[in-house]
């Protein structure tokens, strides 16, 4: 696609500078900050005693240009798009890509692998802002690997030594050994890790910087607490569903050296969804690996999702000891493929027909209350 | 018209009714009756019957929510409710004193159901009693060679069902794709 203008209105300087980095980096070739002109796209910011009032404001500047709104309420303006407040970064690309094509459904990724099968049309469309955040935050947004590159093998596998991650990880293990509580000092907050749970008024924002940089030893380290600890300031929050986050925050899209991407690894129990950070294709993933060990590659290729939704959530199962990974065990696919190509069919009988048939049907009707559950 | 059927089970007071009417289009027909017996102590009214919910799904197909009687006694209705069903939601109640009981009569009750379909376990009341734990769960679960999805759920929360009830959708056919 070629590349959009953008303009952005009614926004404070330093959001404004903010913007300026954002287009200039990685991933945002395709998007130009204009501050003259007429763009193609027109991003205004609504939020303001008299939204009505901006918004006149800002049509008399660019009449008719296709519109992204940003706003903590709804809005609904003629030629406009509107996305709530906090705004991630892909879900104001994927906005301002729909705006351009006159709001086109959401676009397809530009990458796909043609070993595989698609990727649903259903799995592509517009997800919530909160989907669309996760998604942003845990999977990034790169492109499918090729194994046999170095260079994207490089790209998509992170080593967690000398991050927060391995941190963490270590003073969960140290405290659940000897019940001690530990303090990890030198954030930009407390954060206390006890037996039943972490202390810490760190904003989750603010954590997943701290888990993108590389640690310093010598400024942040463990300390052990000694004698008995003053009562939690805040309320305590669960070991393993921090964890977990962190691991996906870390991960970002990419797979932990410490698992191979061929060799078969099985996912011990369900992670708790209900409590942990579900992330895009990550309940279709663990059924597929409770049931039966696959290569990480395999798993991908069985289930056609981008490797992107698959190592994130392998990375943080592997952080929460849910992984094991089986050397020399075969990595069986069995998946059924959902639609054959027509001529493969042919020698099929009568009643392996009706079995296809059937689990096709089947598929349908929970494909269907898996909608009505998501509210479709 | 096609038909689905889903069964919530579990002991008493572990949150089926609310369970199945949070995911309902209709209000529940419970059929809460004053208990005659000790289950009066923990908890005023108890199912006797059943508990039924609805979902419509498409213009000719609808997904029927069964909750189980959760006394013992009634046990012969349970293959009734079962013929037909898709899949077995099992509610444990974490303040219950013998929680690991209570996995081994449910899923003893359920077997050929368990075996035939798949099964999901939500574990309520953890917001008030946060042990034993899901890991818990799980140690009884493979005791009976089962391996299912257990999930911390508040039946009051419709978010905490529906992700519970979808990981059920999602174990039956992992190839299932939104
Ligand atoms: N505190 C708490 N109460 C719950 C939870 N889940 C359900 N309840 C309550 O438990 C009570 C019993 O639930 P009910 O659905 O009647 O249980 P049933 O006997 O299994 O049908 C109701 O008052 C619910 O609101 C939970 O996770 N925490
Ligand atoms: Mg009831």
């Amino acid at each position: 696609m070629p590349v959009t203008t953008v303009s952005i209105f009614n926004v404070p300087e330093r959001t404004s500078a903010q913007f300026a980095i954002l287009f200039e980096s990685p991933g945002w070739e395709k998007v130009r900050l204009l501050t003259m002109g007429k763009p193609q796209v027109g991003v205004v910011d609504l939020d303001s005693s008299d939204p009505d009032r901006v918004w006149k404001e800002y049509r008399k500047r660019y009449p008719e240009v296709p519109s992204v709104i940003l706003s903590t309420r709804p809005q609904e303006r003629e030629g406009a798009l509107w996305l709530t407040k906090p705004v991630s970064p892909a879900a104001l690309k994927s906005a301002i890509a729909r705006a351009r094509k006159g709001f086109a459904p959401a676009p397809q990724p530009a990458h796909t692998v043609v070993s595989r099968p698609r990727e649903d049309v259903a799995t592509r469309a517009a997800t919530t802002a909160l989907d669309a955040e996760i998604e942003d935050r845990c999977c990034g947004d790169a492109p499918d690997i090729d194994p046999r590159n170095a260079d994207d093998v490089a790209r998509a596998t992170y080593c967690i030594q000398g991050h927060f991650q391995a941190l963490l990880s270590h003073c969960c293990a140290l405290v659940i050994r000897d019940g001690k509580s530990r303090a990890i000092e030198g954030l930009p907050g407390p954060f206390v890790v006890h037996r039943n749970g972490i202390e810490t008024t760190i904003r989750p924002n603010v954590l997943r910087s701290v888990c993108l940089i590389a640690l310093r030893e010598d400024i942040v380290h463990l300390r052990e607490l000694v004698g008995t600890a003053p009562a939690p300031a805040t309320p305590l929050q669960p070991l393993a569903p921090v964890l977990w986050q962190v691991a996906l925050w870390s991960a970002r899209g990419r797979l932990s050296r410490d698992i191979a991407l061929d060799v078969p690894v099985r996912i011990r129990h369900w992670p708790v969804f209900t409590r942990w950070t579900e992330t895009p294709n990550a309940m279709r993933i663990t059924a597929l690996l409770v049931g039966a060990p696959h290569t990480p590659l395999d798993a991908a290729l069985a289930l056609g999702v981008p490797h992107r939704h698959l190592f994130p959530l392998l990375s943080a199962a592997q952080a929460v000891g849910l992984l094991e990974s089986l050397p020399g065990h075969a990595s069986t696919p069995r998946i059924r493929e959902e639609r054959r190509s027509g001529g493969d069919r042919r020698g099929e009988t009568g009643a392996r027909e009706g079995e296809r048939r059937e689990s096709t049907d089947r598929r349908g009707i929970l494909r269907r209350i898996l909608g009505r559950l998501a509210g479709r | 018209m096609a038909d689905y059927k889903i069964v919530f089970t579990g002991p008493v007071g572990a949150g089926k009714t609310t369970a199945i009417a949070s995911l309902s289009d209709i209000p529940p027909i419970g059929t809460d009756e004053a208990a005659t017996d000790m289950t009066r102590e923990r908890k005023p009214r108890t199912t006797v019957a059943m508990d039924y919910g609805l979902m419509k799904i498409a213009d000719h197909e609808r997904l029927h929510l069964y909750g189980t009687p959760g006394q013992e006694r009634f046990d012969f209705m349970w293959d009734i409710l079962t013929e037909g069903g898709i899949g077995l939601v099992l509610m444990l109640d974490n303040s219950r004193k013998h929680p690991q009981q209570d996995v081994d009569f449910f899923v003893t009750a359920f077997r050929d159901y368990i075996a035939k379909t798949q099964m999901v376990v939500g574990v309520t009341r953890m917001d008030t009693h946060p042990a034993p734990g899901v890991s818990f769960y799980h140690r009884c679960l493979a005791a009976h060679g089962l391996n299912p999805a257990v999930f911390e759920v508040d039946a009051r929360r419709r978010e905490d069902v529906g992700t519970l009830v979808k990981a059920l959708l999602h174990s039956l056919d992992p190839g299932l794709r939104p």
